[in-house]
């Protein structure tokens, strides 16, 4: 009696060409996954016409909105699964993520055993999650006593923090985010507060260990 | 042309490794991180390395390589171009894009190593 496996049909979006040529050998490669193909970016006025059950959604660069790229996604590839991997290790992006719909948050530089394995309990219906950021935000919401610490600033905060790294007054912030200085003052006032410090010098040397410049 | 290759992202080790082989280099040593004393002491001809996963001691550690060994080649495989680094008038630099093919990426080794 001849035995019927099904395959998790995967598509792969990876702007960085030769790497997505590398996850398509390596993926490949195992016998429970079919690649069908990869592309740059995700653009839903030309979607690729396949039926993935799963995507390996590359996710890089700083001025990316993580939650828009995983929505085009989910427009064009439907139900299909999200895994997302990214350069970053930054427990309040795989947050973004996850509420944005991923369901698998890798960083790049994860052996090719941890990434099958990621892919495969992704296609089976769980989650996963980098351990290393997954320990990270267990660490930071231990240390804040059960409540989210430092790096829960929203995108137009950490905009806002980054500016003020450049040296910016909170008048050029406005002019360059074109929002009044008074909103900008309010952002200020509650990056201060959410980071617990009481100076502009203190949001430079956050941003800087963040990475943000 | 002798290799030292800096990157973290593992999976892309072998893809790279047969793409620098194509253009004409030896490896000599893979990391995947940049250590500046191992590099020095490898002396290599050619430094290939991710310019998008370099912290701040990367960066150091990278100027510490450009001051103190002008005759070797760097090639940076980088979304940008990087715009912090001091780079002599001696030194020989590549930029190689990530969004670039295979074949792009493969001529523009091989024009860098036959220049060298």
């Amino acid at each position: 009696m001849a035995l019927t496996t099904t395959k998790t049909r995967i598509f792969i979006i990876e702007e960085q060409a030769l790497f997505g040529k590398a996850l398509c050998q390596l993926l490949a490669a195992e016998p429970t996954f079919e690649v069908l193909g990869d592309l740059p970016r995700v653009d839903p006025a030309a979607p690729p016409r396949v039926a993935a059950d799963l995507v390996v959604l590359d996710l890089n660069g700083p001025s990316i909105d993580y939650g828009e790229e995983i929505a085009r996604c989910r427009q064009v590839f439907g139900k299909a699964r999200v895994c997302v991997l990214s350069t970053q290790l930054r427990p309040e992006i795989m947050q973004r993520c996850v509420a944005a719909g991923a369901d698998a948050y890798l960083a790049k530089d994860v052996s090719p055993s941890e990434l099958i394995r990621a892919v495969k309990t992704v296609a089976g219906g769980d989650s996963y999650v980098d351990p290393r950021v997954a320990g990270s935000l267990l660490r930071k919401k231990l240390q804040s006593d059960g409540r989210y610490a430092n790096d829960e600033l929203s995108e137009r905060e950490g905009e806002v923090v980054r500016l003020i790294a450049q040296g910016l007054s909170n008048k050029e912030i406005g002019v360059r985010l074109c929002l009044s200085e008074k909103t900008v003052k309010n952002h200020v006032s509650r990056i201060l507060s959410k980071l617990n410090i009481s100076a502009r010098a203190q949001a430079v040397v956050y941003a800087i260990r963040m990475g943000l410049v | 042309m002798r290799t030292y290759v800096v990157e973290p992202q593992q999976i892309f080790v072998p893809s790279l490794l047969e793409l620098l082989q194509e253009s004409g280099c030896s490896i000599v040593r893979v990391q995947n991180a940049l250590d500046p004393l191992d590099v020095v002491r490898s002396r290599p001809e050619m430094l290939f390395l991710d310019g998008d996963s370099m912290d701040i001691a990367a960066r150091q550690g990278l100027q510490f390589l450009v001051d103190t060994m002008p005759e070797l080649g760097l090639c940076i495989y980088a979304r940008s171009a990087p715009s912090d680094l001091h780079a002599g008038s001696s030194t020989r630099l590549l930029h190689l894009e990530k969004s670039a093919q295979h074949d792009a990426l493969l001529g523009a080794l091989e024009r860098f190593t036959v220049n060298a």
